[in-house]
């Protein structure tokens, strides 16, 4: 089949949809994880820590606690950013995965000069 | 006042975000994410106060800047590359960001905060918003600034940090002190507003 306009328009229209739809579907999962993971770290840390406001706090420029406990905040906090370095590294292996099948789909395909079985990933309609 | 009610009271916003759409929610998210970047930022700074053993208003002078601003930059960089947003959004999430925190600030003004003149504390907390907003518009158009000009380095990032760091600490050093130094201090996140806004009007006319 020869590739004419109006094909390639709608190869990059549904490429676009799969796109935001995969954009949002990240969003969604990232929102879902904040929000479980604060309730969580609510829950958690009920109890555990007994800051207060620092004194004098109206001359001062910024935001600052005192008191027991804030060692669980610096281990939340170093959790959430290891987290995400852990999943932008996940995510960079599935890609790769990704592109190494598409790669050796693609070279079969070559070699046997039709189409080879299975494809990789069916792309959804949108 | 106990950091845990700070946290209760930045949970139940949270929930609501989901009962909104677009532009709205993602505003609302960046106030809320910068709310909640502000009650760890205070918590980690007291850590690292405690560490160091700084009392707290060297730790307002040396450590807070530092955690905020660093804080503040992990918030961005997530909404960049993970929602992806479009360049002309950027400010308004700057300015969402810069609010919470200050936000969050104020709540805790409020409840430390004595026998205070109207006017002085609503001028130190719309003073304190101006410099949460102008370093966060800070980073925000130079981390653009980097992306445009393919400079996507850490010490691209690195240089950015530094400077929204130096301006944030001068203005805590200045609103630390009474007179003169005040003024100064809440003239300086005036002035980087202005700047930012009538940046794009010099560009033109040059």
């Amino acid at each position: 089949m020869q590739p004419n306009d109006a094909l390639v328009q709608e190869v990059i229209r549904r490429s676009r949809v799969l796109r935001a739809r995969q954009l949002h579907k990240r969003k969604l999962l990232l929102s879902i994880g904040c929000i479980a993971l604060s309730l969580l770290l609510v829950f958690l840390l009920h109890g555990k820590t007994g800051m207060t406001v620092a004194a004098n706090t109206e001359f001062y420029g910024s935001l600052v606690f005192e008191g027991h406990g804030s060692m669980y905040i610096i281990i939340a906090v170093s959790f959430f950013l290891a987290g995400i370095l852990a999943g932008l590294g996940l995510d960079t292996l599935r890609s790769r995965r990704r592109q190494r099948r598409i790669l050796r789909y693609t070279e079969k395909w070559m070699e046997k000069g039709g189409p080879a079985t299975p494809a990789p990933k069916k792309p959804q309609n949108p | 006042m106990p950091s845990d009610y700070l946290l209760a009271c930045i949970g139940g916003p949270l929930l609501a975000i989901l009962l909104l759409h677009g532009r709205g929610r993602r505003l609302f998210v960046a106030l809320v994410g910068g709310m909640f970047a502000a009650f760890l930022c205070g918590a980690i700074s007291g850590f690292l106060a405690r560490m160091v053993q700084y009392d707290a208003m060297a730790a307002v002078l040396y450590i807070s800047p530092l955690v905020e601003e660093g804080m503040k930059m992990v918030l961005f960089l997530l909404f960049l590359f993970v929602c992806r947003l479009r360049e002309a959004e950027l400010p308004e999430i700057a300015v969402g960001i810069g609010i919470g925190f200050s936000l969050l600030e104020s709540i805790a003004l409020l409840f430390t905060a004595g026998e205070w003149q109207l006017i002085v504390l609503f001028s130190k907390a719309f003073c304190s918003a101006l410099i949460h907003v102008a370093c966060a518009l800070m980073l925000i158009l130079s981390i653009q600034t980097i992306r445009r000009m393919a400079m996507e380095t850490v010490s691209g990032y690195l240089g950015v940090y530094a400077v929204t760091v130096t301006v944030h600490a001068l203005y805590n050093l200045l609103v630390s002190q009474a007179g003169i130094s005040l003024i100064l201090g809440y003239a300086l996140p005036t002035a980087v507003i202005i700047l930012w806004k009538f940046t794009p009007r010099i560009q033109r006319t040059n």
